[in-house]
C-alpha cells in the first residue's frame, strides 16, 4: 500500500511520537493521515491542532480500527494495553518501546503478524536521522524512509546490541554541557560556550557524513597530533577509565534489557 | 582589510588549508596568500588550484611578502619565529595551541598587533566560529570571512576555550569504544561503525538544528523515560564518570596553559 493512502496510528504520544509525527508531516505535500491516542491530551492536541492530517482518537481501541500501520512509543510499563486491545490481522505494528522483545511484542499484538522494532531518534522530527528497523518489513521501511531513511536489521542480536549502544547519546549532550560549564566556570559568558561547544561539534558532521563507515580509530589518530592538547587529554581520560566506564554502563544495560546472565 | 592586503601563511597544515579554501574557493575576488613551502603537497596543491596562492622559497620571504601572517605551526617548531625579521606594521595571527600573546610578541617584535586563534575545519565553508584573543579587528576581519568570530578579552577564558578543542579526539575515541563493543556482540567491523556514525550524525544534526543549545535539554530528549540513553547516563553518573571527565578537563587546563 503506497505510504500516502496508510492510515498510521500511534499509541503513546510523548516527545519521540510528536518528533515521528512532525517529521511526517510539518512542510510535507501530501501528508499521511494520523490518528493519536489520547491520554498525553496536551501533546496529542498540540499536534493535531499544527497538522491538518493528524487527529486524536477517544481510546487506544480508535487509534487501531483506524489504522493501516500502528507505531507503539508507549513506555515499557504502559505496554501492556497493547493486550487489551483487538487487532486485524492485515495490520502492521512497530514498536520503539525500550525493554519489549519481539515475541512479547507479538504476543500481545496477536493476530497481527507483521511486527518490527525500531530506534528512531529525535531527529526524525527533521528527517535527518536513519532509524534501525528490525525485521526489514516492507512497510515498516517504508515509514521510516519517509522520516530520513533506514538501517534494516535482519538479526535480532545484532538489533539488540545497537539499540542499546544508540543508549550512548545523551551522555554525549550531558558531556557537552559539562564542557559547557567548564567554560563558564572559567569566565565565559553562557551563550559564547554554549556556541563554541555546539560549533565545535557540529564541524565534525561532514566527517561523520563523508563516509559511510568512518575508522574512528583513525580519526581519533587524526585528531590528536603528537604532544597536542587532543592527544594529553584523550590519555588523561583513557588512564581515568572515562571509556571504560562507557563500555561497561552499556554492557549492564545490555544485560539488563536481554535478561542475560544476573 | 583593503583588497591589496596580502595574507602569508607560516605551516601549511590541514587547518590552514582549511583557511586558504574558505578564503579562495568560489570567491569572485580572492586575496593575495604566500604559502611557507615546507607543507610541500599542501602548498603545492593550494597554489595550483587558487590563482592568488602562490609558494614562497622560505619562511622569510613569507614574511617579507605579507601584511598579515598567519602562524599555523606546530608548538614545536614556533621559535623560529624568533628567527625571522619582521615590520613594526605587520599584523601576526596566531593558531599555534598553548603559546600566549607575550611569547609571541616576543619572538615577533617589533610587531605589536598579535593575537591569538583557534580556527577549526568548518572555516574551509566558510561556517567557522573562531575564536580570538585578545580581540584584534585584523583577526575579525578575517574570520567573518570564514564564518564568525568569537572576541575573547580574557586569557583564562581564552585557554579554557582552547581545551574544548581538545575534546575532538575524545569524542572520537567514545565512538570507537562503541564500534568495539559492537564487534564483539558479533557485528561486522564496517556495519558497527555505519550505525554508530549514522547514530551520532543524527545526534549532531539536532545539535546543529537550534541556536545555543541547551545540553541539559538535548540530553533530557534523547533520555526517552525508561529507554537506554536514561539508563546508561544513569549508570555513568552512579559510576562518577562525568566527575572524571571535569577533573580531566581541569587538569588538561592546567597543561594547556601557558
Amino acid at each position: 500500500m503506497a505510504a500516502a493512502s496508510t492510515t498510521y496510528g500511534v499509541l503513546g504520544v510523548g516527545a519521540l511520537a510528536s518528533a515521528i509525527v512532525t517529521g511526517l508531516c510539518d512542510g510535507v505535500a501530501n501528508p499521511p493521515t494520523i490518528v493519536l491516542s489520547p491520554r498525553n491530551a496536551d501533546t496529542a492536541a498540540n499536534l493535531a491542532a499544527r497538522f491538518d492530517s493528524v487527529s486524536v482518537a477517544a481510546d487506544n481501541q480508535e487509534v487501531v480500527d483506524a489504522a493501516g500501520l500502528v507505531i507503539v512509543t508507549l513506555r515499557r510499563a504502559h505496554a501492556d494495553v497493547l493486550g487489551e486491545v483487538r487487532w486485524r490481522p492485515d495490520q502492521v505494528v512497530v514498536s520503539a518501546t525500550a525493554g519489549l522483545p519481539l515475541d512479547r511484542l507479538a504476543g500481545l499484538v496477536a493476530p497481527v503478524d507483521q511486527v518490527a522494532r525500531a530506534v528512531p531518534m529525535p531527529a526524525v522530527a527533521t528527517r535527518s536521522s536513519r532509524t534501525p528497523v528490525h525485521p526489514p518489513l516492507a512497510p515498516v521501511l517504508e515509514v521510516f524512509e519517509l522520516l530520513g531513511g533506514t538501517m534494516p536489521i535482519d538479526d535480532g542480536d545484532e538489533f539488540e546490541a545497537i539499540f542499546t549502544a544508540m543508549g550512548t547519546v545523551a551522555p554525549f549532550f550531558e558531556y557537552l554541557r559539562i564542557l559547557s560549564d567548564f567554560l563558564v566556570g572559567h569566565g565565559l559568558p553562557a551563550p559564547d560556550a554554549r556556541q563554541v561547544v555546539a560549533a565545535t561539534y557540529t564541524g565534525l558532521l561532514e566527517q561523520l557524513d563523508a563516509h559511510e563507515s568512518p575508522d574512528f580509530a583513525e580519526l581519533v589518530k587524526e585528531h590528536a597530533p603528537r604532544g597536542g592538547g587532543n592527544e594529553q587529554l584523550t590519555a588523561l581520560m583513557r588512564e581515568a577509565g572515562v571509556f571504560g566506564a562507557m563500555t561497561d554502563a552499556v554492557e549492564e544495560v545490555h544485560r539488563r534489557l536481554t535478561g542475560a546472565g544476573s | 582589510m583593503t583588497a591589496s592586503t596580502t595574507y602569508g601563511v607560516l605551516g601549511v597544515g590541514s587547518i590552514a588549508r582549511a583557511m586558504v579554501i574558505g578564503l579562495c574557493e568560489g570567491i569572485g575576488d580572492p586575496p593575495r596568500i604566500v604559502l611557507s613551502p615546507r607543507g610541500a603537497a599542501v602548498s603545492a596543491e593550494l597554489a595550483g588550484r587558487y590563482p592568488t596562492v602562490t609558494v614562497a622559497v622560505d619562511n622569510q620571504a613569507v614574511v617579507d611578502g605579507s601584511d598579515i601572517v598567519l602562524v599555523c605551526l606546530r608548538k614545536a617548531d614556533a621559535a623560529l619565529l624568533g628567527d625571522l625579521t619582521w615590520r613594526p606594521e605587520q599584523v601576526v595571527v596566531s593558531a599555534v595551541a598553548g603559546v600566549g600573546v607575550a611569547q609571541l610578541t616576543e619572538w615577533v617584535a617589533p610587531v605589536t598587533r598579535v593575537c591569538r586563534s583557534v580556527p577549526m575545519p568548518p572555516v574551509a565553508d566558510r561556517a567557522g566560529l573562531t575564536a580570538v584573543h585578545p580581540p584584534l579587528a585584523e583577526a575579525r576581519t578575517l574570520f567573518d570571512r570564514l564564518g564568525s568570530t568569537l572576541e575573547v578579552g580574557d586569557v583564562v577564558a581564552y585557554e579554557a576555550l582552547s581545551a574544548t578543542s581538545a575534546t575532538l579526539a575524545g569524542f572520537f575515541e567514545y565512538l570507537s569504544t562503541q564500534t568495539d563493543w559492537l564487534e564483539a556482540r558479533g557485528i561486522a567491523p564496517a556495519d558497527a561503525r555505519r550505525y554508530v556514525a549514522a547514530t551520532f550524525a543524527g545526534a549532531l544534526t539536532s545539535l546543529r538544528a537550534v541556536d545555543g543549545p541547551d545540553f541539559a535539554e538535548l540530553a533530557a530528549e534523547y533520555a526517552t523515560p525508561g529507554g537506554v540513553n536514561e539508563q546508561v547516563a544513569r549508570d555513568l553518573r552512579e559510576h562518577g564518570s562525568f566527575d572524571v571527565l571535569r577533573d580531566g578537563l581541569d587538569r588538561a587546563l592546567g597543561r594547556l596553559a601557558t
